[in-house]
This record gives structure tokens, C-alpha cells and sequence, in this order.
């Protein structure tokens, strides 16, 4: 299933999640290329968040592997998290620290060296250099998504894990995250991305799945599909 | 090793520059006590011959800490932009083990500033006049029992983070849970506010619930967000 032949960086073989009687996830296998954009889309319920919290060591599995490149999910969850960064709609930092603070915080947590030097040059980046020394809690919503954006650069993790990451932005925040994501697969990162926006998912995923009722309803092969299959699909 | 004390110091340094910044913790807790310490003192008068006798001072003293002290270890996970914090926490490389040691040391550093400012107070109101080693032995049996109390009240508190009326639960779960510590707490303060040496015992007893409760938070916590909800 791996595109290209190569080794997946993400492999999920037959992958359950139970809530007690409920089953969130039902027999979910996919994989991830190293370096590619994979895309998970579903209508609300289908199980994205929970395949999302799953692959972040949130959730343990109730049945099934994964494999995130090369350690295996529960066992080896921590040198998984190590090489993950994943993220959901704000950023995961205390709201009354300043953007600058908030992004030396985070960058501290994945131990990432001088920190704070680089703290201007990411709010820069994703056009907050004007706030950067205000609380967060100030921040509007599409400002917290951008701001989520910088953490995710600071931490510069191998694979990033996003969460309807363009939820909120207007378009020059959307074109913000398409840029990141661009940038960490040009830098040899994977990128796993799950949206509801299917024109941006088309155009930025080499692959993805539909999920529906917790299985995956449809498979797009790398070069083999279009936003009117995921369309069709949804 | 190395790393995760690293990973520690640095979560408990950010806890307090957050402290700094909300001062909720610390106000919350001390506006409690001095609340309850005014209700006290017109309660159990200072110079009535109820509010003379050493355990009574003892016990009013150690309920204040045991009200006030579980204000702020309720907040260790509750106040954390809806569970957001510990997400991320959760989230980065850093062990579990590492993330519950850095918020018991963070939220027992609060606790105990605002015991020691209280017992100030209370020493003041209540006309307490100890020694300079009985202060000592004071300040070292407050010390050894709030480390109890929040490694106890940490690790109920992240069970109950995320359920209805949680921050209810944590004082109908945790209160009954230390009684022990509280009565050697007590009988040992009495023993102070009263001039008699300290019972080492108490001091044992103590340390030895201290040990309980932080092996039983070790083994808990990484269980208790195993399967993390937000809330």
C-alpha cells in the first residue's frame, strides 16, 4: 500500500478503537509515505479524531498495529512522540503567556535549542511579528490557528499531525499553512492532514482515505484520484 | 535520566512564570484561608477557653490547609485552558512519569507558600508563640504533609479532570483519603502549639503516607491518561 515501494513512515494495519460498546474506529489500515501529505477526511462522527488521537499516543488502540516510523503504538509510544508533531485547532500552551512565550514553551517541550531567538523570526513567519509580545488570550480565533501554526514550526517535528488546520482563517491564513506544509515536505517531512476542505485537501494530499462509521470507505492511490472522486466519496 | 529532569525543572519553571502572570493559585487560596481564619477567630475566640487548647488551634489550623491547599490542587489540571495544557504536555516527548512529578513539585511549592504565609496569620491571631526550633519542626511537619495532601490531591485531581462535577468529586474522593496524614499532622502540631517536644512518630507516620500516596500517583497517572479527554 506504501506509495512508490518505499518503506511506509506510517503504517496502520486493522486498527480498532472501542468505547466500551461503541466502535470508534472498525478495521482501519492504511499507509503513509515518508515524505508525502496524507490526507484523512469524513463527515463529523466518522472517526477521523479518534484515528488523529490514536496516531499522537493520545488513545491507545483497542486492537490492531501501528507503526510510526519504525516504533510500534502503545509500546513504544514515547520515541513515537519524539518524532511527531501533532496538532489540533489552537495553540496547546497557556493562554495568558504571550505569543513569545508560548513558542519558547513549546520549542522548550520538544527541546529545541535557543528557542526564544527564534520566537520573532516563526511570528514572522506566520504574519504575527506584530503581536508576538501580547497574551494569547487576546488572540481571535484565526489568530490562536496561526499561532498553532508557529508552534508547530518551532517544535520542527518529522512528521506533523494536523487537525482542521485551516478552520477559522481567512485566505491569506490558509495560504499561511499550505506554505508550512510545503515547507515540511520540503525539508523531507511527512505530513498527515485532516480536513473538510476538500479542494485544498486535493490539491495538497499525494494520498488520502474517507472514513465512514469508523471504516475506510474509499482509498486514493498517489496520482490516481481528484477532488470530484473525494467528493463522490464524502 | 538527564533529560527528564530537564524536561521537569523546565515545566515547573513555565508553571511559575503562569502562576506569576494569573496569580489565581496562590490568591484564591490565600483569600480562602484569611476568610476562614476571620470566621474562626469570632467562631473559637483566641482567648475563650476552647480556642486555648493546643489540638483545637491544631485542628482549625489543618483544616485551613486541608480547604485552601485543595483549591490549588484542584487548579494543577483544571485551570489549564480546558485540558489544553495537558494536551500538549502529553503530546510532547516527554515521559508521563516527568509531567506528573513537574506539577506535583510546581503545585506543592504554591500550597506550601500559602501555608507558610497562613501560619503566620494564624500565629498572630491566635497568639502563638513557639521557639525557634519548635518553628522548625513546624515548618518541616506542614512541609511533609502538604506533600502528601498534593501528591494525593494531584493524582485524584487528573482522575476527575474531565468528568461532570469533577472538581466536587476530587474533595468527596480525596478527603477521606487523608485522614490519616491529617490526624498524625494534627496530633504533631498539638504537640508544638502546646511546648511539648514533637513526636518523631507523627513525623514517621507522615512521611511514610508521603511515600504512599507518591508511589500510588506513579503507578496512577500514566494510567489515568492513557486515553486522554480534554474534557
Amino acid at each position: 500500500m506504501s506509495a512508490g515501494g518505499a518503506d511506509p513512515i506510517i503504517a496502520v494495519r486493522d486498527l480498532w478503537k472501542r468505547y466500551g460498546e461503541r466502535e470508534a474506529l472498525r478495521g482501519v489500515s492504511f499507509d503513509a509515505a515518508a515524505g508525502s501529505c496524507f490526507g484523512v477526511f469524513g463527515a463529523n462522527g466518522a472517526g477521523k479524531s479518534t484515528l488523529l488521537r490514536v496516531l499522537a499516543t493520545l488513545i491507545e488502540p483497542s486492537a490492531g498495529t501501528v507503526r510510526i516510523a519504525g516504533a510500534a503504538l502503545p509500546a513504544e509510544a514515547a520515541a513515537v512522540r519524539a518524532r511527531i508533531g501533532a496538532l489540533f485547532d489552537a495553540p496547546m500552551v497557556p493562554r495568558d503567556f504571550t505569543l513569545e512565550e508560548g513558542l519558547t514553551y513549546y520549542a522548550g517541550l520538544y527541546r529545541r535549542r535557543a528557542p526564544r531567538a527564534r520566537a520573532e523570526e516563526l511570528a514572522e513567519r506566520v504574519g504575527l511579528g506584530w503581536r508576538i509580545r501580547d497574551p494569547l488570550r487576546t488572540f481571535s480565533r484565526g489568530m490562536l490557528q496561526r499561532a498553532a501554526l508557529a508552534c508547530a514550526l518551532a517544535a520542527e517535528p518529522e512528521i506533523l499531525i494536523r487537525d482542521e488546520p485551516f478552520t477559522a482563517l481567512a485566505r491569506a491564513g490558509c495560504r499561511l499553512v499550505e506554505e508550512a506544509i510545503g515547507a515540511q515536505r520540503a525539508r523531507g517531512g511527512t505530513v498527515l492532514l485532516v480536513t473538510h476542505e476538500t479542494e485544498r485537501g486535493a490539491r495538497l494530499c499525494d494520498e488520502a482515505i474517507v472514513l465512514r462509521a469508523g471504516r475506510v470507505h474509499w482509498r486514493g492511490e498517489r496520482g490516481a484520484w481528484s477532488e470530484r472522486d473525494l467528493i463522490g466519496a464524502l | 535520566m538527564k533529560s527528564a529532569f530537564r524536561d521537569c525543572l523546565r515545566i515547573v519553571y513555565w508553571d511559575f512564570i503562569r502562576e506569576m502572570k494569573r496569580k489565581d493559585t496562590i490568591v484564591a487560596m490565600l483569600l480562602f484561608s484569611f476568610v476562614c481564619l476571620v470566621i474562626f477567630s469570632l467562631a473559637v475566640p483566641p482567648d475563650s477557653a476552647t480556642g486555648a487548647v493546643p489540638r483545637v488551634r491544631a485542628g482549625l489550623l489543618w483544616v485551613l490547609y486541608l480547604l485552601a491547599g485543595t483549591i490549588g490542587i484542584d487548579r494543577a489540571f483544571r485551570g489549564d485552558g480546558g485540558g489544553k495544557v495537558l494536551e500538549g504536555l502529553l503530546l510532547a516527548p516527554i515521559a508521563r512519569l516527568t509531567v506528573f512529578h513537574a506539577r506535583l513539585i510546581s503545585t506543592f511549592c504554591f500550597v506550601l507558600a500559602m501555608e507558610m504565609i497562613v501560619l503566620g496569620a494564624f500565629c498572630l491571631v491566635y497568639t502563638v508563640a513557639l521557639a525557634a526550633s519548635q518553628a522548625l519542626w513546624l515548618a518541616a511537619l506542614i512541609a511533609a504533609a502538604s506533600f502528601g495532601h498534593v501528591a494525593a490531591g494531584i493524582t485524584v485531581s487528573a482522575m476527575t479532570r474531565a468528568m461532570p462535577g469533577g472538581d466536587v468529586l476530587l474533595r468527596i474522593l480525596l478527603f477521606p483519603l487523608l485522614i490519616p496524614l491529617f490526624w498524625a499532622a494534627v496530633d504533631g502540631t498539638q504537640d508544638l502549639f502546646a511546648g511539648i517536644e514533637v513526636d518523631r512518630r507523627g513525623i514517621a507516620i507522615v512521611i511514610a503516607f508521603d511515600a504512599i500516596y507518591l508511589a500510588a500517583g506513579q503507578l496512577l497517572f500514566p494510567a489515568v491518561v492513557k486515553d486522554y479527554d480534554p474534557g
